[in-house]
């Protein structure tokens, strides 16, 4: 599946569950949703790099998912959400401060996810939670070790 | 029943674009970049819109979206495939904010430049085709408005290109044409300067123009058409290597804008040169020697000369 229906798919899957969407970045082209830069606050200078944006952002009490996306598991994903829930802690905060009005304080926990085709027979890394996309409302979910025990999709 | 195909770039868009009228519900969904049908590869010839719409197996409509406002570098961005929409006398719509808060360490308004919506009047005009920019609204502090509002007046203008067949201009038209002249308006008061030709843009008498250019290269021999034109319009390409944005978008702008009269790049009031002073023969061969190059095919097709670092090519 390419990664443009993964990320219709999944947008549209995790609405239907109540959750609410905060931001996100098609792989190609414009959607209705406004897009965060989590930019590196140490960088001198213009430009974007060392900034992260990530695919599709929701919310939903004071619960909140980072996604990214890709056709297969690609471990540059999980380096990344790692990266921007340690190091970047607060340039993510920032941003979503800026973009969304969402303070850090009413965010509770943070739970990194990854939107997929197929995980091509990786294992998901214990913290974190993947959707498997095979089709419009066909999204399979699978917890990772440590998340075992969240109830985040009951009403 | 209308059979009816949407050509996509990005499928979220197509979606979105299916949304717009409830003809569209059964809709077949295809890739823009496994389109095998004449009518919809006849709108691929210089880059690819958004969307492309297919009625009964015929180019109905085409699209383009963005959340970018057209300044700066990306002004004639996406202007070739308006450019070869109105060729094929295929109506275009172009939705993008004429004025939104650009974010970022120097977050600011940031407003439409005027000349795109004056050269996509003078493409519609000249093409007799309609060519129509729809404002992507914000709010108070210039953030987008993304709650479906947005897309309001949009989906008046489909509907009623539905209503009359995609054949002839929807009344609607008329209002969404009379918005960009307001919003053409309020650019100039703005910037005045919009009026003027651009900083990249410098018109000179034909007949000096070649005389400097026969001093540098000796006896060049100049086509008819160019010497009968009083006027040339010399357009400063910076560029250090062969590549497209934002130059061609913008050599077709100004070609609209400055030079147009007719529906073939033969019919010019003016030259179109283009000045690349960084760019030598051999960089130039180099690019050229590879095929398919939209850069090469667009400043080719609508040059009358491109002067080199160190020669001239006349078209």
């Amino acid at each position: 599946m390419i990664e443009g229906k993964i990320y219709y798919f999944l947008k549209h899957f995790l609405l239907n569950k109540g959750w609410t969407l905060l931001a996100g970045e098609p792989p190609d082209g414009s959607d209705n949703v406004c897009r965060i830069e989590i930019r590196n606050k140490n960088r001198v200078g213009i430009g974007s790099k060392g900034s992260y944006k990530i695919d599709l952002i929701f919310l939903r009490k004071d619960i909140l998912f980072l996604i990214e996306l890709k056709p297969r598991y690609n471990q540059g994903d999980i380096t990344k959400l790692n990266e921007i829930t340690s190091q970047r802690l607060n340039d993510l905060y920032d941003a979503l401060e800026e973009r969304c009005n969402l303070n850090r304080r009413d965010i509770k926990q943070i739970i990194k996810c990854i939107g997929v085709g197929t995980l091509n027979s990786y294992a998901l890394p214990i913290d974190f939670l993947g959707f498997i996309v095979e089709g419009e409302d066909d999204v399979k979910i699978e917890f990772g070790e440590e998340l075992k025990d969240l109830r985040l999709f009951e009403d | 029943m209308n059979q009816y195909k949407i050509y996509y770039d990005a499928f979220q868009e197509a979606k979105w674009f299916q949304s717009l009228n409830s003809e569209f519900e059964n809709a077949e969904l295809l890739p823009i970049n496994q389109a095998q049908n004449s009518e919809a590869l006849k709108l691929l010839r210089y880059d690819k819109p958004d969307i492309i719409l297919l009625k009964n197996e015929i180019a109905a409509l085409a699209l383009e979206k963005t959340t970018e406002v057209p300044t700066g570098h990306n002004v004639g961005q996406r202007f070739a495939r308006i450019v070869c929409s109105a060729e094929e006398k295929v109506p275009f719509i172009y939705f993008f904010p004429f004025v939104a808060m650009k974010h970022g360490e120097y977050a600011s308004a940031c407003w439409i430049n005027a000349r795109l919506l004056e050269a996509m009047k003078k493409l519609r005009e000249i093409h007799s085709t309609p060519i129509v920019a729809i404002n992507w609204e914000c709010d108070n502090k210039y953030e987008l408005i993304r709650d479906g509002s947005q897309d309001l007046f949009l989906r008046e203008v489909i509907n009623d290109f539905v209503k009359h067949d995609f054949k002839s201009e929807p009344p609607i038209l008329k209002k969404a044409y009379e918005i960009m002249r307001i919003k053409y308006q309020e650019a100039l008061t703005r910037h005045p300067q919009y009026s003027d030709l651009p900083p990249t843009a410098r018109e000179m008498i034909t007949k000096y123009y070649i005389n400097t250019l026969k001093a540098k290269y000796g006896d060049l021999k100049f086509n008819g058409l160019i010497r009968s034109r009083t006027k040339s319009l010399i357009y400063d390409i910076g560029m250090k290597y062969v590549r497209s944005d934002p130059y061609t978008g913008t050599q077709l702008i100004y070609d609209y804008l400055l030079a147009r009269k007719g529906t073939t790049s033969k019919e010019r009031t003016m030259n179109i040169v283009l000045r690349m002073p960084n760019i030598s023969s051999t960089l130039w061969k180099k690019a050229v020697a590879k095929k398919n190059r939209k850069d090469i095919k667009l400043y080719t097709k609508f040059a009358d000369l491109i002067e080199l670092s160190d020669g001239i090519i006349i078209l």
